[in-house]
């Protein structure tokens, strides 16, 4: 599926891995603003062995300007191009944050879907839990509102109102 | 957008050869500089070059007529004046020896003075010169000589960050005629002339282009000068393409933010509740140069969507050694009508009576003249080079739509039974309570006589597909979208059928800048006629040949075949587009927890006047964000500062805090006002991008509700002063809880 990276010593150790994506596999969806962890802007989806438990794995999303690129050893790497695009088509979170106007000037909507994308990795959320897991993302333009009922749209216990949004969306 | 493709600024990879820039800052706020050593920067690896102001060819000032009688220096001649002024760019093979290079340049002061940071500390000293005149209606010793209270108190508004997800930009490209620049700019054809001016070389040797930023709210007007011209005169010096995409410490130092702001006032009204006189001073910040002062035009604002018969408001703005600061989501506008309506709830606290009927009572009538907010007016015809000698003093409100909202929202806010729930609440909880707060607001929308914008159509003649570009910069405001749907709707063609291209200074020459809610409405309306035109041309050559059933490919193909143009160009004329009020009204409730500060919005119901909307998807979502902007403002964003250097301290996300997914209203209710389509309105709308902002001071003003009965509990009553922002600790202190109050209940 995805590329393999080999890296050897021209990279220096220092090098984030948002940097790498960006400038070395030249992937630029992902975002770069604070990078502190503060914004969520460039949030991609590692599955990497799970060291607790022998032979299985773990996916979650991860702030890439905070993971260094020597730490991803072994790893794998999504980015928000690997979920879809107006050639292959696009993944359901993408259609929902659309649909539901969650996107103005658009800078923060890759690291929101990545960021989502890695929730629904371990299994259905909750509405509550959707809101709780969004305090590391943000936007200053939209106010949230439609970003959530986009994301709230998936959950277990979506409002039915939200539901039918999404399978209108999702048909078009 | 969703999937990481839309393209702005720096989403090109970077291309070999190109170097990465990065400004070396001032480590003092109010110093003479001595000498700027990049020697030994210069000697590390993978550094290229150091720029400081002996490069600069041209002249050494970023503006050119976003205000002509002001001018700014990209690198400061003599004194730095504010912690974190940019000394000079350094230029490395890439963003990995920026860091150390900059560490490295040796930068020596002499005449060490103490910062000046606050409105306080700078009213110490005399005014600059060059203050705005006053805002005079009537005579207000005669309105307090009819008075029979006189009120008077004041109130603080901190500064605010405008926080645009990307930071300030650009890219910078030496070409075979001069230089191409891919700018976060929403005044590209101001970047062009800065460039120009600082470079020392004709504008039309300098490409601006801007296909659209990750948010603008104003701090990429005049700010996006210091990175384009610095970027540019890196390219001149090197001969190669300079990239400056800001880190966001970076970023927070050296722009200015949103102006500080304080604001006394004496009010003077009478028995029966009719407001006789307001006196008030409002003083800004503009950070250490006078470049974008807004109070100017906010003294002209308070009037709202009251009636006065005297007014007397005066401007002041002082310079502090700070950044300057700069535009911010509706400047001037915003501190007049917030300022007012806590003038509203102090004197109706005064008398005794409820708040929102103290208001009706004072509210202006249907065919009442709002003055004309006449500095903004000045300031942005200044801006298109047009010194606009004659200005209206006032503009007609046909009618004040806001009783008829106020009666709605009371409505559908259900807000009577709710109010007394909030007392019921408050009756029987002593550690939690509940403040709702109604708020209602004419936002005066100003369009200067000169403000034009540069409109293309182009028809494609193959299949007849639409290709628009119109001057103004997409920052997230969706001025995209409204084209793309003014165009379609007036060519009868499919949404489908329209392209929208980004701005740049060829195609869209001497565009306007993209500000005050402006760059939607009046590109809508440029593009609305050039397709109108386009229409017409088509339809009569339909006329003619006699064919009124031929499809849209083929009419264009014949058309064009015959000579006919199929492209239209339409620049607004002066005082073409109209101004008017916009109205909107707001009903908040929280919830506070005494004991901590914390407090929670429970709901928040808007009505906001929108015209007929030209998109309103677009236009909720524009409320709903500059809400949240407000919000932010007065809740929990707060700028801090180390006072011996001057150092902005709060210049990370860690320290500085816009609202995020869990601080919004748990019930968040927006809707636009039925069949009220704005008669001189572009295609019958109104603007949505600013108005809205001024709306969340109803947070406030329902916390000022929640803190008065905590504080009545513990036996503190009356009108106490606020400064916001309202942060957590601030709260808790204005709650006034007495340690002789916290006993175990003895049972």
């Amino acid at each position: 599926m995805g590329e393999k990276y080999t890296v050897d010593g021209d990279i220096p150790p220092w090098t984030r891995l948002v940097d790498f994506l960006r400038e070395k596999a030249k992937l630029c969806g992902t975002k770069v603003v604070c990078r502190e962890a503060g914004c969520g802007i460039c949030t991609v989806v590692i599955t990497r062995p799970d060291l607790e438990h022998e032979g299985r794995y773990k996916t979650y999303s991860v702030p890439s300007c905070q993971t260094l690129l020597y730490a991803c050893d072994g790893w794998s790497i999504e980015s928000v191009e690997n979920l879809g695009d107006r050639f292959t088509g696009y993944h359901s979170l993408q259609k929902a944050l659309h649909g539901f106007t969650g996107t103005q000037c658009g800078y923060c909507s890759p690291g929101m879907i990545m960021h989502m994308y890695g929730q629904i990795q371990n299994g259905p959320l909750t509405m509550s839990q959707v809101e709780r897991s969004l305090d590391g993302n943000l936007c200053r333009c939209t106010g949230y509102r439609p970003i959530l009922d986009a994301f709230k749209s998936f959950a277990v216990d979506a409002d039915q109102v939200l539901k039918n949004k999404l399978t209108d969306i999702e048909r078009q | 957008m969703t999937i990481g493709e839309a393209e702005y600024a720096v989403q090109a990879p970077t291309l070999p050869g190109e170097l990465f820039g990065m400004f070396v800052t001032s480590t003092q706020a109010n110093a003479r500089i001595v000498s700027i050593d990049p020697t030994d920067a210069l000697a590390l690896p993978g550094v290229v070059a150091f720029v400081g102001k002996e490069d600069i060819q041209g002249k050494n000032d970023i503006l050119s007529m976003e205000w002509p009688l002001s001018t700014e220096p990209l690198f400061p001649e003599e004194r730095v004046s504010y912690y974190g002024q940019p000394l000079g760019l350094i230029l490395t093979e890439g963003r990995d020896y920026a860091y150390a290079a900059v560490a490295a340049v040796k930068v020596t002061y002499d005449d060490i003075q103490p910062p000046v940071l606050s409105i306080d500390e700078a009213l110490q000293s005399p005014l600059p010169d060059g203050q705005f005149p006053a805002f005079v209606q009537g005579d207000v010793q005669a309105g307090f000589a009819t008075s029979t209270n006189i009120i008077e108190g004041a109130m603080g508004r901190d500064g605010q960050f405008h926080f645009a997800m990307e930071t300030q930009v650009c890219i910078a490209t030496p070409t075979d005629e001069g230089y191409d620049i891919v700018a976060g700019t929403q005044y590209a054809a101001e970047t062009q002339r800065a460039v120009g001016q600082v470079l020392g070389i004709p504008d039309n040797r300098v490409n601006v282009t801007v296909k659209r930023i990750g948010g603008g709210f104003g701090s990429k007007i005049s700010r996006c000068n210091i990175v384009a011209t610095a970027a540019a005169l890196g390219a001149q010096k090197t001969r190669r393409r300079v990239r400056l995409s800001l880190d966001y410490g970076d970023n927070m130092s050296i722009m200015g933010w949103r102006e500080p702001y304080m604001c006394t006032y004496k009010v003077g009204v009478d028995d029966a509740g009719i407001l006789q006189a307001v006196q008030a001073t409002m003083t800004c910040d503009a950070g250490y140069i006078g470049v974008d002062i807004s109070v100017g035009s906010a003294v002209q604002c308070i009037v709202s969507c009251y009636t006065c018969p005297n007014w007397e408001v005066t401007p002041q703005h002082v310079f502090t050694n700070t950044a300057n600061n700069t535009w911010c989501r509706t400047p001037g506008t915003f501190e007049g009508i917030i300022f007012m309506e806590n003038i509203m709830d102090h004197v109706a606290i005064a008398l005794g009576m409820d708040p929102l009927e103290f208001r009706r009572k004072n509210l202006m009538p249907d065919g009442a003249t709002r003055p004309v907010n006449e500095h903004m007016m000045r300031l942005r015809c200044a801006m298109a080079g047009n010194m606009a000698p004659t200005i209206p003093k006032e503009v007609t409100i046909p009618k004040n739509l806001i009783n008829d909202m106020i009666d709605q929202i009371m409505i559908s806010a259900d807000v009577e039974a709710r109010k007394q729930a909030v007392e019921a609440f408050n009756q029987a909880n002593k550690w939690k309570k509940r403040g709702i707060a109604i708020m209602p607001q004419s936002w005066p929308h100003t369009v200067p006589a000169s403000y034009p914008f540069n409109a293309m159509v182009s028809i494609n003649v193959r299949d007849g597909t639409v290709t628009v570009s119109h001057g103004g910069t997409e920052m997230g405001q969706g001025i995209n979208t409204k084209i793309a749907q003014c165009a379609a709707y007036e060519l009868g063609i499919p949404l489908e059928m329209i392209a929208v291209k980004g701005s740049n200074t060829h195609t869209n020459a001497n565009s306007q800048c993209t500000g005050g809610s402006l760059g939607s409405d009046i590109a809508s309306y440029n593009v609305s006629i050039a397709c109108r035109n386009l229409k017409q041309r088509l339809d009569d050559y339909k006329d003619t040949i006699g064919m009124p059933d031929i499809s849209w490919p083929n009419l264009i193909t014949l058309a064009y075949f015959n000579g006919i143009d199929i492209c239209e160009r339409y620049v607004n004329k002066n005082n073409e587009v109209k101004s008017y009020g916009v109205f909107g009204v707001a009903v908040t409730e929280v919830e506070v927890d005494v004991l901590t500060g914390q407090y929670m919005v429970l709901r928040t119901d808007i009505l906001e006047d929108a015209g007929r909307s030209i998109s309103p998807l677009v236009d909720i979502g524009q409320v709903e964000g500059a809400f949240i902007m407000g919000q932010g403002l007065f809740t929990t964003e707060k700028p801090m500062y180390d006072l011996v250097t001057g150092r902005k301290i709060t210049n990370t996300t860690w320290y500085y805090k816009p609202p995020q997914a869990m601080d919004i209203p748990v019930d968040f209710r927006v809707t636009l006002l039925n069949n009220s389509p704005n008669p001189v309105g572009v295609q019958a709308s109104k603007v949505t991008a600013e108005p809205p902002v001024c709306l969340s001071f109803s947070v406030v003003m329902a916390l000022r509700q929640a803190i008065t009965s905590a504080r009545a509990d513990g036996g503190t009553t009356g009108w106490f002063q606020i400064d916001t922002p309202m942060t957590v600790e601030k709260v808790q202190r204005l709650c006034l809880v007495d340690s002789s109050r916290l006993v175990l209940k003895s049972t």
